[in-house]
Order: C-alpha cells, then sequence, then structure tokens
C-alpha cells in the first residue's frame, strides 16, 4: 500500500510493507523514485536506498514471532532541505548505540547500524508502546553532488 | 545468476542485486558450485545495482571459502553505489577490486 501527497512545500510517501525481506527492496526503490520525483541528487537517493534498506531489513529479521503479521511502516517526507524517514517496526527494540562500530573484516554480519549512521545525518530509536520508530534524517544535498 | 568454471577459478555473474532476500542462495549457489580443483572466485559486479550489508557478508563469507582453499575473491567492475559500499566498509581493503 503507497500514499503520497504534498503539502507546504515538503511531499510525503507512505508505505505500509508485509514483514518479508522480499518486501523490502521493492519498497526502497519506489522510495528512490519518490525522491527523484522530488529532484534530490543521485547521491541522496542512493544514501537514502541503503540507510533505508537496512533499517527495514531489521525490522523484518528481529521481529518478534507473534509480530510477524503486523506491518512494516514506512515513511518518507521530503522537504526543500531534507529528507527524513521513518520505520515503525514490531521488534522487541534494543538499546540504539550512540556510535555503532565497524565489525571486524572477517564478521559477516554486524554492519547495518554502522551504515545507517555513517549515511544518514542523524539518526533516532524510540520506543512508543509495543512499536519502535526510527527516524532518519539527512540534510539534501546539492544536485551534481560527488558521490563520495 | 551465471556460474561459470574456469580452471581453478570459479566466475560469477549475472547478479542484479545482492540484498538480504537473496544473500544466502547466492553465497550457497557459489559453494555448490565449487570442487576441489576451484580456489579463486571471480564475481564480476558490472551489472549489480545494488548490495546492502547482508549481501557484504554473503561476499565475506566467499572471502572466508576462497582463503581457506588458498585463493581469493576478486571483485570484478563494480558500480559506484556498490563501490561506495565497499569502501564505506572498509572492504576494499579485504578483497581485490578490479576494474577492466
Amino acid at each position: 500500500m503507497a500514499t503520497s501527497s504534498s503539502v507546504d512545500r515538503s511531499a510525503t510517501l507512505q508505505l505500509a510493507l508485509a514483514c518479508d525481506l522480499a518486501e523490502v527492496r521493492p519498497a526502497a526503490l519506489m522510495v528512490r523514485r519518490f525522491l527523484s520525483a522530488q529532484n534530490c541528487a543521485e547521491r541522496d537517493l542512493m544514501d537514502c536506498e541503503l540507510a533505508l534498506v537496512e533499517a527495514c531489513n531489521n525490522a523484518v529479521q528481529y521481529a518478534a514471532e507473534n509480530t510477524r503479521d503486523l506491518p512494516v511502516v514506512v515513511q518518507v517526507v521530503c522537504g526543500a532541505r531534507e529528507i527524513e524517514m521513518r520505520v515503525t517496526d514490531h521488534t522487541p527494540g534494543f538499546e540504539w548505540p550512540e556510535r555503532a562500530p565497524l565489525p571486524d573484516a572477517q564478521h559477516e554480519r554486524g554492519r547495518g547500524l554502522y551504515l545507517i549512521q555513517t549515511l544518514m545525518d542523524e539518526a533516532q530509536f524510540t520506543r512508543q508502546g509495543a512499536e519502535n520508530l526510527l527516524t532518519l534524517r539527512r540534510r539534501r544535498r546539492e544536485p551534481g553532488a560527488a558521490v563520495r | 545468476m551465471k556460474l561459470e568454471i574456469q580452471g581453478d577459478t570459479l566466475r560469477i555473474s549475472d547478479v542484479k542485486e545482492l540484498g538480504a532476500a537473496v544473500a544466502p542462495a547466492f553465497r550457497d549457489s557459489a559453494r555448490a558450485a565449487l570442487s576441489d580443483e576451484q580456489r579463486n572466485i571471480e564475481v564480476d559486479l558490472s551489472q549489480t545495482t545494488f548490495v546492502d550489508s547482508a549481501g557484504l557478508g554473503a561476499l565475506i563469507a566467499l572471502h572466508k571459502t576462497a582463503r581457506s582453499r588458498q585463493g581469493a575473491v576478486r571483485l570484478l567492475d563494480p558500480q559506484p553505489q556498490v563501490r561506495q559500499l565497499l569502501e564505506l566498509t572498509r572492504m576494499h581493503h579485504l578483497f581485490e577490486i578490479a576494474t577492466r
């Protein structure tokens, strides 16, 4: 399910994903297309796409068995200067690290939070009742900005 | 995904994406294609438009497999988005990355 609107020069897209890894990439591509339609820089598209995928993968992989029928909700607000992505999940939650370390090169897992924090200007994780809300913010780069 | 054997090397190509939904199958297919003769794994990333941390994990798993055979993993022609991921996570020090 997807809805979009444009209010006060901000455009909003909301998606509800089934709790399934196969749902994550199509949703991230919809967000990429939405941000592209708002004339976001390629660097913003790339970084938001990867950060959102990492956030949604975590939301699916760590969902409790009895909450797997609940959707992961993604809301994206694109303003003139900032992109905000909110991911609501039903995992048990965890202590959000101030700065997630990069694991040893031989470790196959554990880079998701590092990537989210590296790619975004701000990331906040809050527990709200039985839900968690991850809010990711990024200042929009100038179109044509170097990829990195 | 295409898997080819050339001497001591397993060549993997036509990988469209390497995300969490497909990474385990990618890793397992590659390992299953190895016989005793192959020690190196070459992954053509020229057609790969997206890799996430789970996809990276699958590449690291193959690196460990190749290393256990005294071989290595070589990544060919990663696109900018994938190259950025490799650099951000410092994986460009782990893998040999080649541009043709």
